[in-house]
């Protein structure tokens, strides 16, 4: 028999990963894009947009049963109605997901109906990456501490989202600087990239620390904690992701003006290799997500 | 500057809170009975005390004596903030060992679950 929290992480990666990439990918093209360039874009963001929204469904029909499995340790259950019934209205993680159904069907809808308005896609897909901050470790407390942790771990989510989808955005746009008369629009958008990139992985980074502190009530030391070193490993990662990140900006966007070529394969090969991390540390933080912190 | 702000906004917010150690699973706390205590009274609930707020749709116990059969029990009930789970025994307990194995999701949405045994002395 499958294993019903193997299952829920995966349907958790899934959700995640499709989510962040749906919110930061339009977002980029309905924000920071020069406009003649956006057609270009849209054609590439409409595509994977579509993929998004396939593996979103995939995703939350893979984590209903696990979940329920996972509550009542009985496989049998999740075809109980009773049981569906109750865990869909009276748990967090129930709630949650009927947000996400409804969410997927608008994004689903929005995107068959509208294939023009990217920022109602970035719009829902925020709503929906905010609305995974009611369950979980973010949820754990009560009152005011529970009100201001789900803040920070919603601008945790959305930071982290904008920068693994704005990374897939920008290696669209990588392409584009091929297209000689789109070159200079190509330019202005990767400079503004940089600018909100900044602030994404600075966000990021302090709302994840603030993140711990809440959760652990200390630094993530202890070895003997799954948790804390799972904790431990994502926290490496996302060092290396900022320093691919700030050796892309730093060191080989410099360079395009003298090894063009060169520089342009670096800067999509360091864009990949932070995306494959990033999506190591989304797998990471679904695991460790659902275990003890202490 | 404004990076700066930022920094310190965050820092603080995590520190406001960082002094309190954190339980973001439903451990048990105590019971009644109490693990291997030896009760001459027998008792008409049992009252199990966790750490974090209960879901009650999803927690519960069972009774099980000596043999492993389940002892009757009424609806169990939530309170002191859905921490606190009482189930009501509906027979009176003979004397003999018995074993409550109880299952709990957090408000949160984490599961645990765990089991303890007390003795009813004739």
């Amino acid at each position: 028999m499958i294993d019903p929290l193997g299952l829920w992480i995966f349907g958790r990666v899934v959700i995640d990963t499709s989510l962040m990439v749906l919110w930061g990918c339009t977002g980029f093209l309905s924000t920071i894009t020069p406009p003649p360039l956006r057609p270009v874009l849209a054609r590439r963001v409409w595509g994977i947009s579509v993929i998004c929204i396939m593996m979103l469904v995939v995703g939350l029909l893979a984590i209903l049963p696990a979940q329920i499995a996972v509550v009542t340790d009985d496989w049998r259950a999740t075809v109980d109605p009773q049981t569906l019934w109750s865990f869909l209205t009276l748990t967090s993680g129930g709630r949650v997901w009927d947000i996400l159904a409804g969410g997927s069907l608008l994004l689903g809808l929005g995107r068959w109906l509208q294939p023009r308005r990217h920022a109602l896609v970035t719009v829902l897909a925020g709503c929906c990456l905010a609305s995974l901050s009611l369950t979980g470790h973010a949820a754990m407390t009560t009152g005011l501490q529970r009100a201001l942790h789900a803040s920070i771990d919603i601008v945790h989510i959305l930071s982290a989202g904008a920068w693994l989808g704005g990374l897939v955005a920008f290696v669209f746009i990588m392409a584009a600087t091929h297209d000689i008369p789109q070159r200079p629009h190509a330019v202005v958008a990767l400079s503004r990239f940089s600018t909100l990139g900044h602030v994404a992985v600075a966000l990021a980074i302090l709302s994840g620390v603030a993140n711990s502190l809440l959760i652990l009530g200390h630094l993530p030391t202890n070895l003997q904690s799954p948790y804390q070193t799972q904790l431990l490993i994502k926290i490496g990662l996302v060092g290396i992701m900022t320093l691919t990140a700030v050796v892309n900006r730093y060191v080989f966007v410099p360079l395009l003006r003298k090894r063009q070529r060169f520089a342009e394969t670096a800067l999509q090969a360091g864009a990949t290799f932070e995306l494959l991390l990033g999506v190591i540390a989304v797998t990471l933080v679904a695991a460790f997500g659902t275990m003890d912190p202490s | 500057m404004k990076h700066t702000s930022v920094l310190l906004a965050f820092a603080g917010v995590g520190g406001l809170f960082a002094a309190s150690p954190a339980f973001a699973h439903a451990h048990l706390k105590s019971a009644n009975p109490t693990d291997k205590a030896i009760v001459s009274t027998a008792p008409t609930a049992l009252t199990l005390d966790f750490k974090e707020g209960l879901n009650l749709a999803f927690s519960g116990a069972d009774l099980l004596d000596a043999s492993g059969s389940s002892v009757l029990q009424g609806k169990a009930q939530l309170s002191n903030g859905d921490d606190t789970l009482t189930i009501p025994l509906q027979s009176t307990l003979k004397p003999g060992d018995y074993t409550v194995k109880w299952h709990a999701l957090s408000a949160d949405g984490h599961k645990t679950d765990g089991s303890y045994s007390f003795t009813v002395k004739p």
